[in-house]
């Protein structure tokens, strides 16, 4: 295999478009990418392409608007971590070295979204919402480990001023304790602001061979590790999808292949649907024992400027969550911050060398991904 | 404690194959348990996901479990036809299953906690143009834990 690095980056801002359409998403997400990257169109030799809600081959159709070149594009579907999915066919591709320069696209429309009338048990449930699972886990969570919704409300805090000063986030306005708990309910324990919203928004990543990259950038950065795992099986995780399992095993397997730990993260993107899964999330990627998980938000440590940032683009909470886009969107941050070109004010990690990028979707799919300069 | 249906109206199970309900007995759901490794799984399947052998026994699950954890939901999924709020549940069946359901609607939404003692219902969801209910099992508090409030 292969040593594989990021390119260029490009990513349209995440937010509500109703008068946008996909296409129009994606030719932004692209164009900025290979901008950064310096190469025009015609060198990119092959496409992953994802989306939860089109489907299909949108890919194709997004694309069109770049330019009908003829090569390769994979469609992609996921749940939410189709866009990381894309990013590890891609890499599959360059690592193995049928291709020397690929792009992965993640992209969503998810206002104006029609759905069919629900079936089966689904006119008993209403459709699946991970939000609901979310809740379920946390509230389990909060038992075993004895915390209290006051302390998991702190991660909707700090995403949220995270996203102040970034021009791509969806939300950026400081929310206070107070507000974050008496915003309406949806699942106890989980209130509005401690659930990430419906998003519109696009994000690519040009990749290319170590080797070929020496002639368009002195500053790659490296994919050290693209992981994706599926469930496997555990009876206490039949109603969860797995969330909990598949992202422990992404994220050790990313390490493993990196050769690298939790402990020389510089920064974590990672997929806080909710607060819960936040907290959840910080035991799952080894950033701490089982357990000690609310102690890490309590303390202050995955703050900006604390020993272990998370999320500093605002996360999934306050970048907001175009599903089919959000891994890619994780990567254009770890890229910026690596870079050292983090957009908006004082949100640039200091010195940062390494970073992960980690989704899950219930039912589906974990990936991780190590960025390392 | 199934509630009888209304003189002339049918029940049509949300689903086939998901439970049977018992005159005597009340409701069961149909689980299989695999004849190599013993796991048991809900809904049924051929092949066990565990193990993956072919060859899975018929099992019925119920009529206790314990509350696994659980939500009030205040903001319905698309779809969702029942009022609001309402109480999910994970219900883990002593065959190491766990299953989700609503609670039947009677339930006081906050008498729940994790551990509770819980029992399958049938009740009705909706009903179809001719008037016929569509029914689902959903968790009752048992009368043991409603006595301990």
């Amino acid at each position: 295999m292969r040593e594989v690095v990021i390119l260029g980056v490009g990513m349209h801002p995440i937010g509500k478009f109703p008068h946008k359409s996909p296409g129009q998403l994606c030719y932004t997400a692209v164009d900025q990418a290979l901008r950064d990257a310096g190469i025009p169109w015609r060198k990119v030799e092959l496409a992953y392409s994802g989306s939860v809600r089109l489907g299909g081959t949108s890919g194709q159709e997004v694309l069109s608007m770049v330019g009908m070149s003829g090569i390769p594009i994979m469609n992609i579907q996921n749940d939410c971590a189709t866009g990381a999915s894309a990013l590890n066919g891609a890499y599959i591709a360059v690592a193995a070295g049928l291709v020397d320069i690929a792009l992965a696209l993640g992209y969503e429309k998810m206002t104006g979204d029609g759905a069919p009338p629900p079936k089966g048990m689904e006119r008993l449930f209403g459709r699946n919402v991970d939000i609901i699972t979310l809740a379920l886990l946390g509230k389990r969570h909060m038992y075993e480990f004895g915390y209290t919704v006051e302390q998991m409300a702190l991660v909707s805090v700090k995403n949220h001023r995270h996203a102040v000063s970034n021009p791509k986030a969806q939300y950026r306005r400081e929310v206070t304790l107070e507000e974050v708990l008496n915003s309406r309910m949806i699942a106890e324990p989980l209130t509005l602001l401690q659930c990430c919203p419906q998003s519109d928004g696009a994000a690519a990543a040009i990749i290319c061979s170590a080797t070929k990259a020496r002639r368009f950038t002195s500053q790659p950065v490296k994919i050290s590790a693209s992981v994706v795992v599926s469930q496997a099986y555990n009876y206490l995780e039949t109603f969860s999808g797995g969330i909990d399992s598949m992202s422990r095993r992404a994220a050790q397997e990313a390490y493993q292949r990196a050769g690298l730990g939790p402990q020389d993260l510089d920064l974590v993107e990672l997929h806080d649907a909710t607060t819960s899964a936040e907290i959840m999330h910080y035991e799952n990627l080894g950033l701490c024992p089982p357990g000690e998980g609310v102690h890490l938000i309590v303390q202050g440590k995955t703050f900006i400027g604390g020993t272990m940032p998370v999320n500093p683009s605002g996360g999934l909470l306050a970048l907001g969550h175009p599903l089919g886009a959000t891994g890619l969107a994780q990567v254009y941050e770890v890229t910026r911050q690596l870079r050292g070109q983090a957009e908006g004010s004082e949100r640039q990690i200091n010195n940062a060398r390494v970073g992960l990028a980690h989704t899950v979707g219930t039912g589906g799919a974990a990936a991780s991904h190590i960025l390392t300069r | 404690m199934t509630s009888a249906p209304a003189r002339g109206k049918k029940q049509i199970p949300i689903e086939e194959g998901l439970f049977i309900s018992l005159p005597q007995e009340g409701v069961r759901l149909c689980a299989s348990t695999c004849r190599w490794c013993g796991e048991t799984v809900f809904p049924k399947r051929d092949v066990c996901p565990h193990c993956f052998a072919p060859g899975m026994e018929e099992a019925l699950l119920g009529p206790k479990g314990r509350i696994y954890t659980y939500t009030v939901v205040w903001q319905a999924p698309v779809g969702f036809l029942g009022p609001l709020p309402y109480a999910l549940a994970v219900v883990e069946f002593p065959q190491r299953v766990l299953v989700t359901s609503l609670m039947a609607q009677d339930t006081p939404l906050d008498s729940l906690r994790i551990g509770q003692e819980v029992e399958l219902a049938l009740e009705k969801v909706t009903e179809n143009e001719v008037g016929d209910e569509i029914v689902a099992y959903m968790f009752r508090p048992t009368l043991q834990e409603v006595r301990n409030l």
